[in-house]
């Protein structure tokens, strides 16, 4: 039992406890303030991630073989710390700290409920952290529940609006679908292997719990059909929160009717929490040989549908929250090529692209919601002539939609080369790697149709956008960091690299050299 | 399983559950899915008696028929009008759902039928006694499953507040 | 396999008595006893009913200063018997505008939740038709059901007044069981065992403080749950009120607001038996009660006083039906008829007392209050326990 692992879950937790409470006692005038204290919640655990205490070796070599360290487990195994947990959970206290931010000057149209905004926004924000660090099945759907619940609520949360209470019940809908079906899913698993924990524990050398990489490790799990339905049937249910195909319906509907803060943190927490977990899920599976041939024809196929389901969904739309909901499944079907691709550079690129995709998504929402406050409206059309209104509002907003498109120099098109680079390893995926290719194209043709707007149309709307400080620290965050990372991806790269070397997938590509 | 009780009632059990979940999707009127649910939800908890899960059991009635289910019906109550006649009974639809629950059968059939169970280390051949589970499943929550029990309760909180924010209505 | 049995195995088997006893005695035969068991509680309640029915007219008679039925039988007694037969020949009617279906199944769904909980209340030491280890989850699982004759019967009937009764019944039931399960929950965290057998010995085996036993006669009495969770067994009394819709929380028939509430359509033997529902809820209720708080069959060591006779007799003539544990059944059953007594007589007491509560008391009693206050001792159970041990 090592509880300091979890230092930076226990401060979002009380944070959002706090944040609660304190809303209680706040009289209502001064609750404007709260966001202060919602924010500083994200910042204290990004610092606490950082403490040299949470530095522990993930793995360790006993007898040559590189096992999981029980030190860098917590709560008998169902907590654990690696590279991989530790880089999301920093991605996901930048993303939360982000939309705190943005949050402030749409809230303030709320005269009550703010501190419940905050706090179920920082509840989310420690789902998503338990998601990062689930190392059993049960760990992993209870966690991913709370970042669910809370969303339902956030996308809800503007009652007065008919298009929010829509939104709320869709997700609701589809997200007790997709749960249903992985709770299905995990009892498969259960009923093949009589586990749902990853790792075993070890009690004075007697193996007091078996778990799933020990199993599949040693032989003693093979590969059977339920084992692989049940896989699948979790990989669908994780795929509503990355928004693939087929549990994607919601995407368009949900991004365009929540609140568009909520949107921003939908689309990159809720997603990126998904990813994580589909990650661990395949790492603990990769373990054995079969499963793993199994299993990537079914996420490539997935990744595929997904890619040209997103961007030619994209192409028709007029609504700008729309597009980017669109856009949101294409970006999932490019982090699922290297899903799918199960080896070494593809899973660094996956990663590399889940951290890319949290601040040029954030900037581009960031943008949206301050167009929106001066023009009232989420119409593309509406973003005419904004070349020549904010000029550095459509300066960022062209970076942002660049770098999704995955335009050089920016951040988006290392991530989008690694990702492609990844699946042209192997013969089996090469396909895949094409598919990506034309859907670059047809992507860069709708986002250019935006800046195209942007830069060569008349304004519509007289209206300047007017931008508060908090939002201005938003775009200087996420330009400095699209822009650095893509002049220089070689520290987020190494680092990427790393964790992947970590995760102990394939070093080479299946059926091929790496060339 | 042993003994022809225990088969006969695993069955008839079985029978209850298909009968009664047939009559839910099958009954015109909502009222009467909503009694039909109830005998399905019965008949799972038989079944989870039968398999010596006392404790799943009675968790299975407490929480589907006396918490789900009450709602339902409490949200019945309230409704300005009940439709009777809530389905919309377009052939159509019935081929569709007939052929999506079809492959659905026939996928998890192939699969459970294609396992060979009896060979999987951790299943037992079930001649052991059944005994009570309730402390065992206290220790399991609390030792193997903390961070899940403990966390559901973020859950919980989650779902009120929720609960409250929804219901409270507009931006009062 | 019923304890009754469990200390006499050996058969004997010349003539039919003894051709008896080893029936009831062989352990394969359980089954049996168990169903003499399931007769007996099976037709007591019916006639507990009728008798309850009785004291609480004469009840409210003698709180009120008035007579009360005194025509039929000494005392009046035979008053309820009369009235089940009047109720058996009134003709049944069926208005036309109702839900058939559950119109009729109302009544019987009034009835078989309370009756099955029955079966898991221990009324002695060895008298309980099925003891399970998740008694008192299970005697919750099965008294939520009352909730669906209420509210479903008020809605079968397809009028105002029974619609009403039912949407507060089912609100009433769903807000008040949260305060009742919290409460007992604190009974459990205590006894460290759902198994209501094992709550009932958990108060009887002597007072514990700080690692020392106490066995004299303030410890015996203080070891009762009712004086280690003073507060959870009012709660849970208050919540055990409005769960049996039972006065001052009577909100569902409030008979100056609803006409008779939800059973306003039913009428002859469906009345009955809703009405035999809400007096066997009563029992169960009370039941419930006594064993989680009240020391169950117990009573500071009276219930112990025919042991060594059970045991003597138990060794002398093994594989006979050991006779003196009947009798010892026999007083711990009466200990618990007793205390049982106590309770109803409590509620018609409450019920003839006191005015009924509004409806938005109602609900701010249940959310505001109790609910609260249950979650609140609860987490002091909790440290106290922590501390104690």
């Amino acid at each position: 039992m090592n509880l300091t692992l979890l230092l930076p879950e226990i401060i979002v937790i009380v944070g959002g406890l706090a944040v609660m409470l304190r809303d209680l006692w706040l009289p209502a005038d001064r609750k404007d303030g709260l966001w202060a204290w919602a924010l500083a919640v994200p910042l204290i655990a990004l610092a606490a991630t950082f403490l040299p205490q949470l530095d522990v070796a993930a793995r360790i070599s006993v007898d040559g073989a590189m096992i999981v360290n029980p030190e860098a487990t917590a709560l008998s195994g169902s907590f654990y710390l690696d590279g991989m947990s530790m880089l999301l959970k920093r991605a996901f206290c930048v993303a939360a700290a982000l939309v705190i931010l943005m949050s402030r000057e749409y809230l303030s149209e709320l005269n009550r409920g703010q501190g419940e905004f905050w706090s179920l926004a920082l509840f989310a924000l420690s789902g998503m952290f338990f998601c990062a660090s689930a190392n059993d099945f049960m760990s992993l759907f209870v966690a991913l529940e709370v970042v669910t619940v809370s969303f339902f609520v956030l996308v809800a949360f503007k009652r007065s609006s008919g298009t929010s209470i829509e939104a709320g019940l869709k997700l609701l809908v589809m997200g007790s679908l997709s749960a249903a079906l992985m709770l299905y899913g995990i009892a498969f698993v259960y009923g093949a292997s009589g586990t749902v924990f990853f790792d075993q524990v070890v009690v004075n050398g007697e193996v007091t719990r078996t778990g799933l990489r020990d199993l599949l490790a040693t032989g003693q799990l093979v590969y059977s059909t339920e084992l692989l339905i049940g896989v699948m049937l979790i990989f669908l249910g994780l795929g509503f929160k990355t928004s693939a195909v087929p549990l994607h319906v919601w995407v368009p509907d949900v991004y365009q009717g929540a609140p568009t803060p909520v949107t921003a943190y939908l689309s990159v927490g809720s997603k990126l929490a998904g990813f994580v977990l589909m990650l661990r899920v395949l790492e603990v599976f990769s373990r054995s040989g079969p499963m793993v041939d199994s299993l990537t024809p079914f996420l490539a196929l997935v990744a595929a549908v997904t890619l040209f389901y997103g961007n030619l969904g994209a192409l028709p739309q007029s609504n700008i929250k729309r597009l980017l909901g669109y856009s949101s499944i294409g970006q999932c079907g490019y982090i699922l090529l290297g899903i799918a691709s199960a080896w070494t550079v593809g899973i660094s690129g996956t990663l590399f692209y889940m951290t890319a995709y949290v601040v040029t998504n954030l900037a581009a929402f960031a943008v949206v919601i301050l167009v929106s406050r001066a023009t009232n409206s989420h119409e593309i059309d509406d973003y005419s002539g904004l070349g020549r209104k904010n000029p550095l509002l459509a300066a960022a907003l062209t970076v942002a939609l660049l770098s999704l498109a995955g335009v050089p120099p920016f951040i988006g098109f290392f991530g989008k080369f690694m990702l492609i680079g990844s699946t042209f390893g192997s013969d089996e995926l090469r396909w895949l790697g094409l598919v990506g290719m034309v859907n670059v194209v047809i992507a860069l043709y709708y986002y250019l149709c935006v800046i195209k707007r942007i830069y060569m149309r008349e304004e519509r709307h007289p209206a300047k956008s007017v931008v508060p400080l908090r939002l201005k620290v938003v775009l200087a965050i996420s330009m400095a960091a699209l822009v650095i990372g893509g002049i220089a991806p070689q520290f987020l790269a190494d680092k990427t690299a790393e964790i992947a070397e970590e995760l102990q997938f394939a070093p080479r590509p299946r059926g091929g050299e790496h060339r | 399983m042993e003994g022809l009780g225990i088969q006969l009632a695993f069955y008839s059990f079985a029978a209850v559950t298909i009968g009664s979940a047939l009559l839910a999707t099958m009954a015109k009127k909502i009222v009467n899915s909503a009694f039909a649910l109830m005998a399905t939800f019965f008949g799972v908890a038989g079944i989870y008696g039968v398999l010596g899960s006392d404790f799943m059991a009675v968790t299975q009635i407490v929480v589907y028929v006396g918490g789900i289910l009450i709602l339902l019906c409490f949200g019945m109550l309230l409704t300005d009008r009940v439709p009777d006649e809530f389905r919309v009974r377009s052939p159509r639809r019935y081929v569709g759902a007939s052929i999506a629950a079809t492959l659905t059968f026939v996928g998890l059939a192939w699969a459970i039928s294609g396992t060979a169970w009896a060979r999987l280390p951790h299943i037992t051949d079930g001649s052991a006694e059944a005994l009570p589970t309730t402390a065992l499943i206290g220790n399991a929550l609390l030792t193997d499953y903390l961070l899940p029990f403990e966390f559901a309760s973020i859950v919980l909180l989650v779902v009120l507040v929720g609960a409250a924010r929804v219901a409270r209505g507009g931006t009062r | 396999m019923n304890p009754l049995l469990a200390q006499l195995t050996a058969a004997e088997t010349d003539g039919w008595w003894a051709g008896f006893q080893a029936f009831f005695v062989a352990p394969e035969n359980a089954w049996a006893v168990s169903l003499l068991l399931v007769l007996i509680v099976g037709k007591t309640i019916p006639g507990m009913v009728s008798l309850l029915v009785w004291v609480e007219r004469r009840g409210a008679a003698l709180l009120q200063d008035r007579l009360g039925p005194n025509r039929v039988g000494p005392f009046g007694i035979l008053q309820s018997i009369a009235d089940l037969v009047k109720f058996i020949f009134k003709e049944d009617v069926l208005p036309g505008h109702v839900n058939k279906p559950i119109f009729l199944l109302a009544p019987a769904l009034a009835v078989i939740p309370p009756l099955v909980v029955l079966s898991f209340i221990p009324w002695g030491a060895n008298v309980a038709i099925a003891d399970v280890d998740t008694g008192i989850l299970a005697c919750f699982a099965f008294s939520s059901l009352h909730v669906y004759s209420v509210s479903l019967g008020g809605w079968a009937s397809n009028s105002k007044y029974p619609l009403l009764g039912g949407v507060r019944a089912a609100a009433q039931m769903i807000s008040y069981e949260i305060a009742l399960g919290l409460s007992a929950l604190s009974v459990f965290v205590i006894a460290g065992t759902l198994r209501l057998h094992d709550v009932v010995m958990f108060q009887t085996d002597g007072l514990t403080i700080a690692g020392t036993t106490y066995d004299a006669l303030w410890a015996r009495i203080l070891d009762w749950n009712l004086f280690k969770q003073p507060l959870g067994a009012i709660i849970f009394l208050i919540a055990g009120f409005a769960e049996t819709n039972r006065h001052p929380f009577d909100m569902p028939e409030a008979e100056s607001e609803l006409a008779a509430g939800y059973h306003t359509e039913f009428s002859s033997m469906k009345f009955a038996l809703f009405f035999l529902g809400e007096y066997a809820a009563m029992i169960v209720m009370s039941s419930l009660f006594i064993v989680m708080y009240l020391g169950g069959w117990t009573f500071f060591g009276v219930e112990n006083l025919l042991t060594d006779w059970v045991a003597e007799y138990g060794a002398a003539n093994p594989g006979w039906i050991n006779w003196p544990l009947i009798v010892e059944a026999h007083l711990h059953v009466g200990i618990f008829l007793g205390k049982l007594a106590f309770l109803l007589w409590f509620f018609i007491w409450v019920r003839w007392s006191l005015p009924r509560f509004r409806y938005d008391q109602l609900m701010s009693i249940g959310w505001k209050r109790l609910l609260p206050a249950s979650l609140l001792w609860f987490a002091l159970t909790a440290v106290g326990v922590a501390l104690v041990r």
